[in-house]
């Protein structure tokens, strides 16, 4: 129940910082998220702004070189759109630690199942894929040519192919055998 | 390509889920419809390979590279169905868990990146094929990654005139659609449109030497 309210209020909280478009709303809320962040703080905070970092700069500098160019003021624009970003991206990054979105998403057992299955199956899929990048990396000296890097690209797909189609069906029988879908 | 949170507007987000969510649900109840209980694994599965294709960066001519979304390969492999769910439970996926994309973008990157990537690669390769099945692949990919790009540019283009101050600032994303699409567009269309076309040749042909038996998509029709 806690990860549902908690989930909800997730969402509103979003909604009320893309509404609202006072600069000081979004550094009290910072400050607020910063808060509720207790021990996580300095990890969130990295988190937030390696995940902005890179579209906020284009962004914020486009937008200033443009401005100067059109002879207009920037200023306030910069500072409530990255204000905004990083408001939201802290939140999210907060959310993610405190809540399990597993059970906060609990109210539909399609898309709860969905996301743990595919989540479990992304986490390996990850784990087998760095291992072929450093099987890859061990058996070559000097830098793959084009050809082989697409030899291998077709050879990594085809394995995960063949493995996302193995596993369906192991993880469909699995499921069926503990009577999952005569529930 | 994916929009982070923070640059579109609610009058932009909201009526976004209310287009992607019964977009969502449609699919997830036909492909029920058609797959019965195997239907959670293998979406689950084929999340994560989509998950993965992300991940893998395709180097094209010229020295540079990458990374494809695989939207064309699995809507022209299995179904434009089964396409789009997966991109959008990746989207879900990377936005919740990994905090990678916005959430409240997830509805607009879902129709761009799923759906229009999906069913445009799809239609493409369907009415293609005929002529040459390798060019027709390349050109599949390609127009999968444009059109959503050219989506994903309408909907950021939008922002500075539907959300503004009373002085005409821009609130979310500040740049309009005369900016936009030339930029967004065009660099996909000589860049990321050429690694999606590549990366849908490579694996499909590969697939089909294998003569790997799939569910059901343009593969199986022919």
């Amino acid at each position: 129940m806690r990860d549902k309210v908690l989930f909800f209020l997730y969402i509103f909280s979003v909604i009320a910082l893309t509404s609202i478009h006072n600069i000081y709303f979004f550094a009290v809320s910072i400050l607020l998220f910063c808060f509720l962040a207790g021990k996580d703080i300095f990890s969130i905070l990295k988190k937030s702004v390696l995940s902005i970092l890179v579209f906020n700069s284009i962004v914020s500098i486009s937008y200033i070189l443009y401005s100067i160019f059109k002879g207009t003021e920037w200023i306030d624009y910069v500072v409530l759109i990255n204000l905004r970003v990083f408001s939201l991206t802290f939140l999210t990054f907060l959310f993610i630690e405190k809540v399990n979105l597993f059970k906060a998403l609990s109210f539909s057992k399609t898309l709860t199942y969905l996301l743990v299955l595919s989540f479990s199956q992304i986490l390996m899929f990850k784990k087998y894929f760095i291992d072929f990048k450093m099987a890859l990396k061990s058996r070559t000296i000097e830098k793959p040519k084009q050809r082989e890097l697409y030899n291998f690209i077709s050879t990594v797909f085809y394995f995960f192919l063949n493995k996302s189609i193995n596993n369906s069906k192991e993880i469909s029988q699995a499921m069926k055998s503990r009577g999952f879908f005569n529930d | 390509m994916h929009i982070p949170d923070g640059y579109l507007s609610p009058i932009t987000y909201i009526p976004s889920y209310a287009v992607a969510v019964p977009l969502f649900a449609y699919g997830l109840k036909k492909l029920k419809q058609e797959l019965s209980e195997e239907t959670l694994p293998f979406i689950a599965t084929l999340t994560a390979l989509s998950f993965l294709v992300m991940m893998i960066n395709i180097p094209i001519p010229g020295g540079t590279s990458g990374h494809a979304i695989g939207a064309a390969a699995i809507a022209i492999l299995f179904d434009p169905w089964i396409s789009f769910i997966c991109l959008s439970l990746v989207l879900l996926i990377q936005s919740l868990i990994f905090g990678d994309g916005g959430i409240t973008a997830w509805a607009v990157n879902s129709i761009s990146m799923g759906f229009v990537a999906s069913f445009s690669a799809y239609y493409s390769y369907k009415f293609l094929k005929r002529f040459n099945k390798g060019i027709a692949l390349f050109i599949s990919g390609w127009v999968s990654i444009v059109t959503a790009s050219f989506v994903i540019a309408l909907f950021l283009g939008i922002q500075p005139i539907v959300a503004h101050d009373s002085e005409g600032k821009p609130l979310f994303f500040p740049f309009d659609l005369s900016i936009t699409i030339p930029a967004l567009v065009f660099s996909h269309m000589v860049y990321f449109g050429v690694v999606e076309g590549i990366y849908t040749v490579l694996v499909v042909k590969f697939v089909e030497k294998l003569k790997l038996s799939l569910t059901k998509g343009v593969q199986n029709e022919a």
